[in-house]
């Protein structure tokens, strides 16, 4: 199935691109969504651990969500990095 | 049908309960243009002026924050900062001017926000914001509005709210794209339940690293601003439950609906943080601080230059943003900024002697422990940066 990926702020900056859609397989969680995406970019350091555990707001049909949740065809995904700027 | 108490032709302006308020007629006609809106009103004008907002960080949310709402007539401000002015503030943060520059931001704070309204009460608290005193201070006050710029205290500002019951009026700002929430509210998430994990130190860069448009805090802490008012008059729909997410580049606004972690360690069910902790240790401050890099592998400024001159085959890597090198830059550098630079391996030739060089030097030690993972062997940090390039060898650089 089909997703589509928003990224927002550092994300969109590490892998240069600010939407993107990825294909997975049927029963896919919100979590082998995000491991999809660091197979794909797998120089954004902000994708790795720690960050995908805890540290990114990972958003499904713009809700928060949590990684075991699962996905379904045409989901939008969004990754919101934490950004700390005053 | 109201009793205007000598108003003489302003009495529209004066409703029934104007009688039974604290304000003042100079704050009646200050006002007029909230007493006129239901949903604020004279009774909503006095909540505002009983009520109380700590704002922490006098800088770029901090500054339209605490300008649009000591207009708004609230109360008591309190203001938590220990800076001083610099001239690279005034791009954003309005509440300062060129006369402020070298001034402790919170004397020229109160200043500008006394002249803008004398009826409200600022309160100025020249420190940082610790876990010694934070629980003390954000008691004092009805809603804190959280202006900081670094992790650690985000995370201690929202346990501090969340520790003494206070909402928190969350905004934070990255080059075009800011976030607001309010955290803490009763039965709302706090800033833990999104992000329980605080980011390696150095992965996301600040405003002095990353830089920001001089307008986004002036949106984002104006939104700030709204929603403490809101909590003061107990009416509208906050974003308690939703995280706003702003870009100004794009002028997109999303809006995520977040919830409570029953699981949070702070405000879940069975929280495990009940005082505050030590935030530097939780975010890992200090720890990105690269370890030392060998004398035989660093470089001074004048010994690059006269390499250079001799044509020695040495290769310069700035690892600044290519903002900063259209400003100032070292002849012949080629410009890699630090996070591309696992990426971009391929541009540096590994059978030259290579120098890197950013602003100050720390940078561009972090890209030297990269270079050396990857197998890099001659490779050398340069000394001070372009800073000490300017100081020593090219004084007519632009410096900034």
């Amino acid at each position: 199935m089909r997703v589509i990926v928003r990224l927002f702020s550092i994300v969109r900056e590490s892998c240069g691109t600010e939407r993107l859609e990825l294909e997975l397989k049927p029963d896919a969680t919100l979590g082998d969504a995000v491991e999809a995406l660091r197979a794909r970019f797998p120089e954004a350091e902000v994708l790795s651990t720690p960050m995908a555990e805890g540290g990114l707001l990972l958003a499904l049909n713009r809700r928060h969500a949590r990684p075991d949740e699962p996905v379904a065809e045409g989901d939008e995904i969004a990754l919101f990095p934490p950004v700390s700027g005053g | 049908m109201t009793d205007a108490q000598g108003t003489n032709g302003h009495r529209r302006f004066v409703p029934n309960h104007a009688r039974d308020t604290s304000l003042s007629q100079d704050e009646l006609f200050r006002y007029s243009r909230h007493l006129i809106l239901p949903e604020v009103g004279v009774r909503g004008q006095d909540k505002l002026k009983k009520g109380s907002v700590l704002i922490v960080g006098a800088g770029g949310l901090g500054s339209p924050a605490a300008l649009y709402l000591a207009a708004a007539g609230v109360g008591r401000i309190g203001l938590v900062d220990f800076d001083t002015v610099d001239s690279t503030n005034l791009q954003r943060q309005v509440l300062y001017g060129e006369k402020d520059v070298g001034r402790k931001k919170l004397v020229a704070a109160k200043e500008r926000l006394e002249d803008l309204n004398p009826n409200v009460t600022v309160e100025t608290h020249d420190t940082a914001l610790t876990s010694q005193n934070a629980l003390d201070l954000v008691a004092q006050y009805d809603v804190v509005a959280d202006g900081t710029d670094n992790f650690q205290t985000r995370y201690l500002v929202n346990d501090a709210c969340v520790l003494a019951g206070k909402p928190n009026a969350y905004g934070s700002i990255y080059r075009f794209e800011g976030q607001a929430s309010v955290f803490g509210a009763p039965n709302g998430p706090c800033y833990r339940c999104l992000y329980a994990t605080p980011p390696p130190p150095g992965l996301v860069p600040s405003c002095a690293e990353g830089g920001v448009l001089g307008v986004l805090p002036g949106i984002i802490g104006s939104i700030q601003a709204t929603e403490t008012i809101k909590l003061l008059l107990g009416g509208g729909d906050t974003l308690a439950g939703r995280l706003l997410l702003f870009d100004a580049w794009s002028m997109d606004f999303t809006t995520v609906q977040v919830q409570r972690d029953p699981n949070c360690p702070v405000c879940g069910d069975a929280p495990t943080i009940k005082e505050l902790i030590d935030y530097d240790e939780f975010c890992g401050v200090g720890s990105d601080k690269p370890a030392p890099i060998p004398d035989t592998h660093v470089i001074d400024v004048k010994t690059l230059s006269t390499k250079l001159q001799n044509g020695d085959g040495v290769v310069v890597v700035d690892v600044r943003e290519p903002g900063e090198t259209e400003i100032a830059a070292i002849d012949g550098a080629i410009n890699i900024p630090l996070q591309e630079i696992r990426g971009r391996l391929a541009e540096i030739p590994r059978a030259k002697e290579i120098v890197l060089h950013c602003k100050g030097g720390f940078r561009s030690a972090q890209a030297w422990h990269r270079l050396r993972e990857a197998g890099y062997e001659d490779v050398k940090n340069l000394l001070g940066g372009i800073l000490a390039w300017q100081k020593e060898i090219e004084p007519k650089l632009p410096r900034y």
